[in-house]
């Protein structure tokens, strides 16, 4: 999920559909349901895992899960794609002249400005791509920021292991190595390349990337500070050892940066192995301390998920997922610029609170405290006013071929006035200032014919959220022990016992014109939950929207509907007049009830006029109509609320649960839609889940369930199977080893440590385990680390000296050290300065059994089965 | 009058110390923005909390601390953190013996992360003070000139045509003149700099940028003036004392330059010397449209924000230009017209 943004621009809320039916088996919630019981499949179990199928059958089991959240409503109520024109000045020279969905035009790197701006009076940044930005983020540390505005700044500036470009006809891309040598990365297996050309459907763990370093890289370090500290690292050629230190800096718990964490918090293809442990263990302050930063990774990560190395083609590094990838996820998801190298004497100088930002007393500005390892370097940056990067000239792409990146710079300016006027980019653009900008609403019907306007497609579906709860589930996810977000009983959410009726749901959907809103606005009307950029094959460029997985995924609900943009007021007003009869039988519509109402929650003020009144009386006409044809008085009142910043929709409503509709949307992975459709989750796993009601763990037997491979499965279980892996037990997830500590008593003198512990396994074919090793830690700040193997050879490893370990036994082990059914007891002596450690705590702060994964013979990487904190007994 | 300064600038301290320890628990008392995500952000943010001195984190449940804002078991450590507000008496007396005993007013949590925060409003200050000098620089002369023409020209068609540009300027808000300003000169005829340019723009640039601001500080100010000084002068000039002059022989400018004026003046100065103190506030508006990074938007930004340390150190600052600007303009009646005397004894 770490390519997931926040949209920053008019972002759509979903009105989710309440896959109603179910009874919830948590909390003793109704919840929503989805009508009555008629599948017989039986329910997914076993250990099952889709990580390695093919990309048809990966597609297939994404057209199901986007068929069951459009069926229960969990996608929101799309409205049009973010899309729409864009006006360039005549000087630009695009790299292509056609838009090419997830790549664009190609302006900095292909492109050219050909004459000046006339309205630039500063000669310096004549030839300088002119963009603005709505305000200053004051900081261009990407590694430490949630939104899309300092990525795009970053973008600039730093590159990753591999990126796009043009192909030869000019009519798509294609990846290649930036600061990778190679444009694919190698499998790996026993610490050898196996092949240079790996297939398209070749799965494995490890990826070896050879790395352009040193002189013959051709890469040095950029930047335009003066001081003589940071000065220094400029043209400073990069080693191996910094792109490993890109890792450490991220994820170094201490540094709390917020894509550290979500890097070492991922799970699936883009998890890498240890960097969960290295967050974690230099997230303790005592263990920072006994080990080091380097300790721990040499520990964690730097022991089995990113360990460098040089060979006879070079410096290179191996890098082991958490599951198999084949090549092409295996390159995208090393893909981000968060990893380009930076040297360790640069992020000691810096550190982490001042990383791409001011210091405290700003003496040192974002242009001192950032490296650049790219194409441009940030140049200046004048708060509130100006940020601006210079073309490095020393790029070896540019001195491999001059006819690239041939823009000298970009000129970013800062348009405060944006908050109280959104026409004033557009200004700046016709008093040719800016060289590109999207026409505003207002000036849509006069320009969109101009010359210099090109359709733009989008990267996001708009929508409107949905908050369908009903009360009690509400209350379970944002109550005061809410497990999404806790609210104080003074603010708790009217919930409207409407939001959760699937009729009132289906007929919000039918009301809205979507295709004369959207063309009113220069946009695309949709039905769809992902914009056309996002591909299920992207080895292929195969959008997911046009495979037959998706065409039927929508088909059940929005059925002929699809034609006419979703609208249709006469199915809408029966919807609605079905849920007045439900509400009039619930009680929830009385004979006196003169009006009903529904809030809305916008990004602006502005929105309420440009979109808001006009949804409004599409739902609200429907809706009255329906209501005097079942002959009640009652009225639907839409009400619309603009939040003060921005952001707030999300933070402050969409995430928290205060609203009925909400506009908002988020985008990313759109290479990898699959592991994207996690942000549907109720559980609110990916914590970009932005419609609520429908319980997605649920294994729903209406019409509406899901059903694939013949069983039937909740939503999350289905997409964690194909994600990452899953043991199912008559529909429950398990652990594929349960840890057991039978005992851990230390001797009357304090010396030795008893240990016994059962691991157990659950027994389903499919479900390898490869018992590696016992290992344990004290809490002390001295290394006392210690690992105990199932090898009369080598029966342990230990920081300290002094530690023994004796009577080691493994039992019901094969000779492959795997556990092939039931359980395995392990235990020990230890004596030694560890002991006395865990005296002293009283209990063993870390203590565990590492394993090796496998379902159905693919390995699912390196695992521990944990008992941390387990008591110790000390006997008398 | 030492002793009345000195006991107007000590109140000048007790009032400033009260307004900003209601402001502190004004603003303590907006509910407690709770982060959402992931776990391991949620951690990250309560910590941070905590570092700031807002956020108390205990191992175990506390039940003196109220609400528990969450509990979380850290699956790095193994500690468990339940999470309460600190006490806002607790986190004002935190903040004001940073404040008093090392001058530290804490760092930006979201203008500018980790600055601080006097330094954010020190680096702004000067282009506000830059852009709002011109403006009491050419309003004052050309104020209090037209008001003297005005009531000079009495019931003439010069003080009709004044008056009437003055109802005109002072009636129309002060959002719609810049827009005006800037369409005109900016966007349409393309004369001046759409924007406040960049501290690297051309000389002529940035002289040019000045134009509109002040036009737009300028218009209100001189509207006011005028308006103040013809009502303050056609007054004295109906006074006996005046008369009186003239039929001593004293000719009609004498009158007025000599006599008039002077008297004329004692309600104005103190308004002229307002006007150079509230240069220090900037325009919220003007600053926004027109791109200047001034101090305007400051205040509103950082309490949008809660951005709590910028907010009180703004706060603050102000608090204490307005209260001793408030001695100094007592003090300034006494210079102005020694008739006055502050804090005399009867």
């Amino acid at each position: 999920m770490n390519k997931k943004a926040l949209t920053v621009l008019l972002a759509s809320g979903v009105l989710a559909l309440a896959g109603c039916g179910q009874t919830s088996d948590e909390g003793g919630c109704k919840g929503r349901t989805s009508g009555p019981d008629v599948l017989t499949e039986p329910a997914a179990d076993g250990a099952i895992e889709y990580v390695d199928a093919s990309y048809d059958a990966r597609t297939e089991i994404l057209g199901k899960l986007e068929g069951y959240a459009v069926d229960t409503g969990l996608t929101g109520l799309p409205l049009y794609e973010n899309g729409g024109y864009v006006m360039y000045n005549p000087r630009v020279v695009k790299g292509t002249s056609t838009y090419i969905p997830n790549f664009g035009f190609s302006i900095l790197r292909d492109g050219q400005l050909n004459g000046t701006l006339s309205g630039e009076t500063d000669t310096k940044y004549q030839k300088y791509l002119h963009n603005w930005e709505a305000s200053d983020p004051a900081t261009i540390n990407y590694l430490n920021d949630q939104g899309s505005q300092v990525g795009d700044l970053y973008g600039n500036i730093e590159s990753g292991y591999f990126g796009t470009r043009l192909n030869s006809d000019k009519t798509g891309y294609e990846w290649y190595g930036v600061l990778a040598k190679n444009n694919i990365p190698y499998p790996v297996e026993g610490g050898k390349v196996v092949t240079k050309t790996p297939s398209a459907t070749e799965m494995h763990m490890t990826w070896r990337i050879y790395l352009r370093t040193g002189k013959d890289g051709g890469i040095k370090y950029r930047t335009a500070s003066t001081k003589a500290d940071r000065a220094s690292f400029n043209n400073r050629d990069v080693e191996a050892a910094d792109y490993v230190n890109a890792f450490k800096f991220l994820c170094n718990g201490q540094n709390k940066f917020y894509r550290g964490s979500e890097l070492a918090s991922q799970t699936g293809k883009s998890g890498i192995a240890g960097l969960s442990a290295f967050n974690s263990y230099t997230s303790n302050d005592a263990l920072v301390a006994a080990y080091g930063v380097d300790g721990l990774w040499e520990l964690t990560a730097g022991k089995s998920g990113i360990v460098a190395g040089s060979d006879a083609d070079g410096d290179y590094i191996d890098f082991t997922f958490l599951v198999p990838n084949n090549r092409f996820y295996a390159m995208y998801n090393l893909g981000s610029s968060m990893y380009a190298p930076v040297p360790k004497a640069f992020t000691d100088a810096v550190g982490a609170t001042a990383y791409g930002a001011y210091n405290t007393n700003k003496s040192y500005s974002p242009v001192d405290n950032i490296l650049s390892v790219g194409a441009y370097y940030l140049e200046s940056w004048e708060t509130d006013k100006l940020i601006t990067f210079a073309r490095n000239a020393d790029w070896y792409e540019i001195k491999e071929n001059p006819n690239l990146y041939r823009i000298e710079g970009i000129h970013t300016d800062v348009l405060t006035a944006y908050d109280t006027d959104n026409r004033a980019a557009f200004k700046e653009f016709l008093a040719g200032k800016l060289d590109s900008v999207g026409i505003p609403q207002d000036d849509f019907a006069e320009y969109k014919n101009d010359p210099r306007a090109t359709q733009v497609p989008g990267d996001a579906t708009f929508k409107l959220n949905i908050n369908s709860c009903d009360s009690c589930t509400w209350e379970q996810l944002f109550g005061e022990n809410g497990t999404v977000a806790q609210t104080a009983k003074s603010d708790y959410w009217n919930v409207k016992p409407w939001m959760s009726n699937d009729h009132f749901l289906k007929g919000l959907f039918y009301s809205i014109d979507r295709n004369t809103f959207a063309s009113k606005r220069g946009s695309i009307a949709s039905v769809n939950y992902f914009s056309d950029n996002y591909l299920s094959n992207p080895e292929e460029g195969i959008s997911y929207n046009t495979t037959t997985a998706h065409k039927n995924a929508i088909k059940n609900f929005w059925g002929d509907t699809v034609s006419t943009g979703g609208y249709n007021l006469a199915l809408s007003e029966a919807q609605f007049k079905l849920a007045i009869e439900d509400l009039q039988k619930s009680g929830a519509i009385k004979s006196d009830t003169s009006e009903i109402s529904i809030d809305i929650w916008w990004m602006y003020t502005s929105q309420i006029k440009s979109m808001g009144e006009e949804l409004a009386s599409y739902i609200e006409t429907a809706f009255n109509n329906a209501a005097a044809e079942a002959g009640i008085d009652t009225v639907l009142k839409v009400n619309n609320n603009a939040v003060t910043v921005w952001s707030d929709v999300y933070y402050k409503h969409l995430m928290t649960g205060q609203f009925d509709l909400g506009f908002g949307a988020i985008s990313g992975n759109t290479l990898d839609p699959l592991n994207f459709m996690e942000v549907l989750k109720s559980d609110n796993s990916s914590g970009f889940t932005l419609n609520w009601g429908m319980d997605t763990s649920r294994y729903d037997r209406s019409a509406n369930g899901l059903v694939y491979d013949g069983k039937l499965w909740s939503f999350n279980d289905l997409w964690k199977a194909a994600d990452q892996g899953i043991i199912l037990d008559k529909g429950k997830e398990v652990e594929s080893l349960t840890f057991k500590v039978d005992k851990a008593e230390i001797s009357a003198d304090g010396k030795t440590l008893d240990l016994a512990v059962t691991i157990t396994r659950p027994d389903y074919e499919s479900l390898d385990i490869e018992v590696l090793d016992l290992y344990l830690q004290s809490s002390s700040e001295e290394k006392d680390y210690t690992e105990i193997y199932n090898d009369p050879e080598e029966p342990f490893y230990s920081y300290l000296d002094d530690t023994e370990v004796t009577d080691v036994k493994f039992t019901n082990l094969s000779e492959y050290g795997t556990l092939d059914k039931g359980s395995c007891q392990i235990s020990c002596k230890i004596t030694g300065k560890l002991v006395e450690n865990i005296a002293k705590d009283g209990k063993i702060a870390r203590f565990g059994v590492d394993y090796n994964k496998y379902i159905s013979d693919v390995y699912l990487g390196l695992v521990s089965a944990t008992a941390d904190n387990a008591p110790v007994t000390k006997l008398a | 009058m030492v002793k009345y300064t000195i006991q107007r600038l000590l109140l000048a301290l007790v009032t400033t110390v009260i307004i900003l320890t209601m402001t502190f628990f004004l603003v303590k008392l907006l509910p407690f923005q709770k982060p959402i995500g992931q776990d391991s952000a949620k951690l990250a943010y309560y910590l941070h909390e905590v570092g700031m001195g807002f956020v108390l984190d205990f191992t175990t449940p506390q039940k003196q601390y109220g609400e528990l804002l969450w509990s979380y078991n850290d699956p790095n450590t193994g500690i468990m953190h339940y999470f309460y507000v600190r006490p806002t008496a607790e986190q004002y007396f935190a903040w004001a013996s940073n404040v008093l005993t090392k001058f530290q007013w804490g760092t930006s949590t979201y203008i500018s992360p980790n600055v601080d925060a006097m330094v954010i409003i020190g680096e702004r200050l000067p282009t506000t003070i830059k852009v709002n000098v011109w403006s009491v620089l050419i309003s004052v002369p050309a104020g209090i000139g037209l008001g003297i023409w005005a009531a000079l020209k009495k019931n003439t068609m010069v003080d009709h045509v004044i008056s009437t540009f003055v109802m005109i300027f002072i009636s129309v808000p002060s959002f719609i003149i810049i827009t005006f300003l800037m369409l005109w000169f900016c966007y349409s005829t393309g004369w001046l700099p759409t924007q406040w340019p960049s501290v690297t723009a051309p000389l002529a640039t940035k002289v040019q940028a000045y134009i509109v601001p002040t036009m737009c500080l300028s218009f209100g100010s001189i509207c006011g003036y005028c308006r103040f000084t013809r009502a303050e002068l056609t007054e004295v000039m109906s006074s006996d004392f005046l008369l009186l002059a003239r039929t001593k022989g004293l000719t009609k400018a004498q009158t007025v330059t000599r006599h008039a004026l002077k008297n004329a003046m004692v309600p104005i100065l103190p308004s002229i010397l307002s006007e150079v103190i509230g240069l220090l506030g900037g325009s919220m508006i003007l600053e926004s449209l027109y791109g200047i990074p001034g101090v305007g938007r400051l205040y509103i930004t950082a309490l949008n924000q809660k951005d709590y340390n910028v907010l009180m150190a703004d706060m603050s600052l102000y608090t204490l230009i307005g209260l001793i600007s408030g001695v100094f303009l007592d003090l300034s009646y006494g210079f102005i017209d020694p008739r006055i005397r502050m804090g005399g004894k009867k």
